[in-house]
């Protein structure tokens, strides 16, 4: 194979219209025979002259992505985990699922925290107190708000990861204690939920008449008011808390 | 061992002189390079001088036609665009400002 076959091959391998491949052929091979050289002399070897006339396109590689879920005694520890491989929480979605993202081309380290706020307004004051250390939000889910910063901000260009390891298969992670408060507020529900079922099926609850619905309400009332209360209180001291930190 | 300094000098101003080898009219790659031998600028090779024609070419630089020729393998003539010169006239005046200010440190008491 002639030195302009070869360089005909490479620049088709590279996506050089053909038309224009041809031009540029007869150019070459026109200047080889004017100069009176061998065309490996006066152009180079092959395969660098192809890439210097037209560059290989690098494909683009695809972000990476991981959705995954951990109770609020796990979620910390596993962030940080995630975040040492490279993975960024983009958002928190409505079942308090992780959607992590993964730079397919140039990934780095990501710091994470998990905060308890109470509101929105909470939320607000806490990435603008936060802010300045280089944390962000990156989602909340009921009383837990998330942030994350860019190992850069601390470990600067030792944040870079050059080969970041393939996420295990694992994707939801509960602990003790997690599954633990799931199972007691699962339990509580369903004996709630069960007696009034059956009292209904068994018609107790029609032969006890109004009292009795009217005690419901009350009760439930009552409930709803001590969460509502225990949470403003709590969620004032875990501000004060917070900020004295 | 001293390095080529001149190889590194041309490389960074080869395309203006491309360009400026065009302002009096077309040409033809063997054409100009054989101008820039000429003019004491030593041999360019071919390996040298496509890939930058071509730069030029896509950049919208220069605009090339193919012809073919009566006797043995045809040739692509290269003429000016508007924005080549353009750039070549951009790019003079800060390369001449760059050569007088690299003279003003190198030949501290020379007139100019």
């Amino acid at each position: 194979m002639t030195y302009f076959e070869e360089l005909a091959e490479r620049l088709a391998e590279r996506g050089v219209d053909p038309e224009r491949s041809r031009a540029l052929l007869a150019e070459l091979s026109a200047h080889a025979a004017d100069a009176g050289v061998d065309p490996a002399e006066e152009f180079g070897p092959v395969e660098a002259f192809a890439d210097s006339l037209a560059p290989r396109q690098e494909e683009a590689v695809d972000d990476e992505e991981l959705l995954w879920t951990a109770d609020a005694f796990e979620a910390p520890a596993r962030l940080n985990a995630f975040g040492a491989q490279g993975w960024e929480v983009e958002r928190v979605d409505r079942l308090g699922r992780f959607v992590g993202r993964r730079d397919g081309e140039s990934p780095q380290t990501w710091e994470y925290r998990q905060e308890m706020c109470s509101d929105r307004a909470d939320r607000e004051r806490l990435a603008a107190r936060l802010a300045p250390d280089g944390w962000e939000p990156c989602g909340h889910w009921s009383v837990l708000a998330y942030f994350k910063r860019p190992g850069a901000v601390t470990a600067g260009p030792g944040a870079d990861l050059d080969d970041p390891p393939a996420p295990g298969p694992r994707r939801n992670f509960f602990g003790v204690p997690g599954i633990a408060v799931i199972t007691v507020s699962l339990l509580v529900a369903a004996v709630a939920l069960g007696s009034i079922v059956y009292r209904a099926a068994s018609g107790r609850l029609a032969a006890e008449g109004p009292e009795e619905l009217a005690g419901m309400a009350v009760g439930a009332l009552v409930a709803l008011g001590l969460v509502w209360a225990v949470s403003r209180v709590g969620g004032r001291l875990l501000r004060a808390v917070r900020d004295r930190r | 061992m001293r390095p080529d300094r001149r190889s590194s000098w041309l490389k960074g101003v080869l395309d203006l002189l491309v360009l400026a080898g065009l302002t009096e009219g077309e040409s033809y790659g063997y054409a100009i390079a054989r101008r820039l031998d000429e003019a004491g600028l030593g041999t360019i090779k071919g390996g040298t001088l496509y890939p930058v024609l071509n730069r030029l070419e896509e950049a919208g630089l220069v605009e090339a036609e193919f012809r073919a020729a009566d006797r043995g393998p045809g040739r692509r003539y290269y003429r000016l665009t508007g924005a080549g010169r353009a750039v070549l006239a951009e790019q003079t005046a800060a390369w001449v400002e760059f050569d007088a200010a690299v003279r003003t440190v190198l030949v501290p008491g020379e007139d100019r």
